[in-house]
């Protein structure tokens, strides 16, 4: 799996900006959820006030219908008619009353009336003239039904229904006349609707009265006919048995001004969450600089640094920080740094020093050369290129052993070395040349060759004399296994810049004079023009090509 | 000293509470729930004397403010305060004329108080509703409400 990578900044600002997101999703789908908890809330609660009111408004109604059937029963001619059994005058009493009926007309809506006999049996009815009820009979048959069944003194209980006819809703009232002793039942059949409007009022809310087939019995004038930025509550309303919905009341609640507030609330949260969020980024960033970044920023810039040279490595840095963990990074790298420093050094003393006699290399003696070449040029200083070259080594070699021959070589590139001024090698760092600078040089180039640099001289004279100091202090025998032995060097001896500009025509023509000092018997010799190269050098380096 | 001083106080003190209670549980206790020598019926049982005398005589104890919240069809109004003998006597056609009386309920009192008037008066055939107009009301028997 592959990540992209990131600045801890970067992705410090990502989590927080993540979970500030996060939040701030939350916040948004928690005041839709809360919304809708609200909103299911106060659709239930006003269905339910529906409810209490319309039980309220059908108690009143049923009250105001046994009013309005005392009025009747009581009149002298409704009763003296009962009693004469007179249909005639009860069915005139009867339409009298939807003639009169305008003085109630605001709070009943009569739709029939019935006179019964004792058993219940219709003697005469009357209807208004609006009515959607055919026949003569009563709105809702079980009343009669469930009336007949009664016995004794519950005859004479007053019993009322709310049912379905035909698809409207009645409410229909069974009242005794006579006194206590029933001489019959007047049935009042009343339109339930006009009843609950009141609702509306008491409430002030808009409402619509519908059928059990969505048509609108009833509707305020402000029930709004899109009703998407409110709600709306519904309440069904029962037929008296329980069997079928008889009528829906519903009630409309304009939300919008409370989705409005929410959202203002909610746009206000998400604003200050923005700005926490903001503050937040802002601290944890400083925090971050002071204990996390700086010091990695310190850090990197020295590994960049290294990277370019490596001559900074061991020293420490300094980043300090609150964070236990960055300040052991911090120490670790500066231990690391002091133990690469020193391993460094000895693997650059290992390359540049010639392990049997612990003088410095060729490497380094090619280094130190080109060092002094860059250094000097155009400067009008000058350096000498000494190549020495121990006469008749192989013969030791050969008649003593090669054990023989390296303590020889030890011995000849120490007392060699007590005439330079040659640095120590003894140090535990490597030789850089900083530290060479301008000073003596020997080398072992390798076999029994040497080569020593001697920078900075005034004059000629001071060459000579090294060479001269090198030959005598070597021609002193050296006793190996009891036996003194003599050893001669040939010296020669190239200058910088008058016998050439580059390493290997300087090596060349130290070379060409060495050897002019070997055939001649001279123990060193100053190259000239005259000595030129007239045999081929055994260095390979000191190929023209390579100029 | 001080100390016994304060137990008796306090004994004082709880005797005149207890004694105070015993005062308004003696006040409930007067509620009267029977009267010898009157038929005591219900709701139903007013019912079924209405029918069993088709001449009852139902007199309305209550005074006429409570009256116009409602009343038994066909009962007559004399308000125990204006119950005596004289009164009695003008509504009620013999001494053993079947007569029930009621008020608006059991707390009410005026009832029990006129039966008993009546009583003195020497009527023989009195009735007495003690749940008066509240439990027929609640029982959905018909009332005029004028």
């Amino acid at each position: 799996m592959q990540f992209t990578r990131l600045s801890i900044k970067t992705s410090l600002v990502l989590t927080i900006l993540l979970v500030g997101l996060l939040g701030l999703g939350l916040a948004l789908t928690s005041t839709t959820v809360y919304r809708d908890v609200i909103l299911d809330y106060k659709r239930q609660s006003l269905s339910e006030l529906l409810a209490v009111k319309t039980a309220d408004q059908l108690d009143k109604l049923e009250e105001q219908a046994m009013e309005m059937g005392n009025s009747l029963k009581t009149s002298p001619r409704f009763r003296e008619a009962l009693d004469r059994q007179d249909t005639a005058t009860l069915s005139a009493a009867l339409r009298q009353q939807f003639h009169q009926y305008f003085v109630t007309a605001h709070v009943l809506r009569l739709e029939r009336l019935i006179v019964r006999s004792t058993d219940y049996e219709l003697i005469t009815s009357a209807s208004s003239r609006k009515t959607a009820l055919t026949g003569d009979g009563s709105a809702c048959p079980s009343l009669a039904h469930e009336a007949a069944l009664r016995q004794g003194a519950k005859r004479l209980k007053i019993i009322s229904k709310l049912c379905n006819n035909n698809g409207m809703p009645y409410f229909s009232l069974l009242l005794p006349v006579g006194g206590l002793v029933p001489k019959g039942y007047l049935e009042i059949i009343t339109s339930p609707t006009l009843s609950l409007k009141p609702i509306e009022n008491d409430l002030a809310i808009p409402l619509c009265i519908r059928l059990p087939d969505e048509e609108i019995l009833y509707s305020s004038n402000q029930w709004p006919d899109n009703r998407e930025n409110g709600l709306t509550a519904r309440y069904a309303l029962s037929t008296s048995d329980g069997s079928n919905t008889a009528l829906f009341i519903e009630a409309y609640e304009d939300t919008q001004e409370m989705s409005a507030e929410l959202v203002r609330t909610r746009n206000t949260l998400l604003l200050s969450s923005a700005i926490l969020i903001a503050l937040v980024i802002f601290f944890a960033l400083a925090l971050l600089r002071r204990t996390l970044v700086r010091p990695l920023e310190i850090l990197n810039h020295k590994l960049q640094l290294l990277h370019n040279d490596n001559s900074s490595l061991g020293e420490p840095i300094h980043a300090p920080s609150n964070i236990i963990e960055v300040n052991q990074l911090v120490d670790d790298f500066n231990k690391m740094s002091a133990e690469l420093h020193d391993l460094y050094g000895r693997l650059e003393r290992m390359a540049y020093t010639d392990s049997m006699t612990r003088l410095p290399n060729r490497g380094l003696f090619n280094d130190y050369v080109d060092h002094l070449l860059a250094k000097y040029n155009d400067t009008g200083q000058h350096f000498a290129l000494l190549l020495i070259d121990l006469d008749e080594f192989k013969q030791v070699n050969d008649e003593y052993g090669h054990e023989a021959g390296d303590m020889l070589l030890c011995e000849t590139a120490s007392r060699m070395n007590s005439v330079l001024r040659t640095p120590s090698m003894s140090g535990q760092n490597g030789f850089s040349l900083a530290e060479i600078a301008d000073r003596d040089l020997l080398v072992r180039l390798g076999g029994d060759e040497f080569a020593a640099i001697i920078p900075a001289f005034d004059n000629s004279q001071q060459v000579e004399e090294v060479a001269r100091k090198l030959a005598e202090i070597t021609r002193q025998p050296v006793q190996l296994y009891n036996t003194p032995l003599t050893i001669h060097l040939s010296i020669g001896i190239a200058l910088y810049p008058a016998d050439g500009s580059g390493r290997t025509s300087l090596l060349r023509h130290a070379d060409s004079a060495m050897y002019h000092a070997k055939n001649h018997g001279r123990d060193y010799c100053f190259y000239d023009h005259t000595m030129n190269d007239n045999r081929t050098s055994a260095h390979p380096e000191t190929s023209p090509t390579q100029d | 000293m001080c100390h016994i001083r304060h137990n008796l106080l306090r004994l004082i003190i709880l005797f005149v509470l207890s004694s105070g209670g015993l005062a308004i549980a003696g006040e409930e206790e007067k509620i009267v729930k029977h009267i010898p020598g009157v038929n005591k019926v219900d709701a139903e049982g007013v019912i079924d004397l209405a029918g069993k005398f088709p001449g009852l005589l139902i007199i309305d104890s209550r005074i006429v403010s409570d009256r116009a919240q409602g009343y038994i069809e066909g009962s007559r109004s004399l308000p125990d305060i204006d119950t005596d003998c004289e009164n009695l006597a003008r509504i009620i056609p013999d001494m053993d004329h079947p007569t029930l009386f009621y008020c608006n309920g059991p707390e009410c009192g005026r009832s029990a108080r006129a039966v008993k008037i009546a009583m003195g008066c020497g009527y023989s055939n009195l009735h007495w509703f003690f749940g008066g107009f509240e439990e027929w009301q609640e029982k959905n028997y018909p009332y005029i409400k004028k």
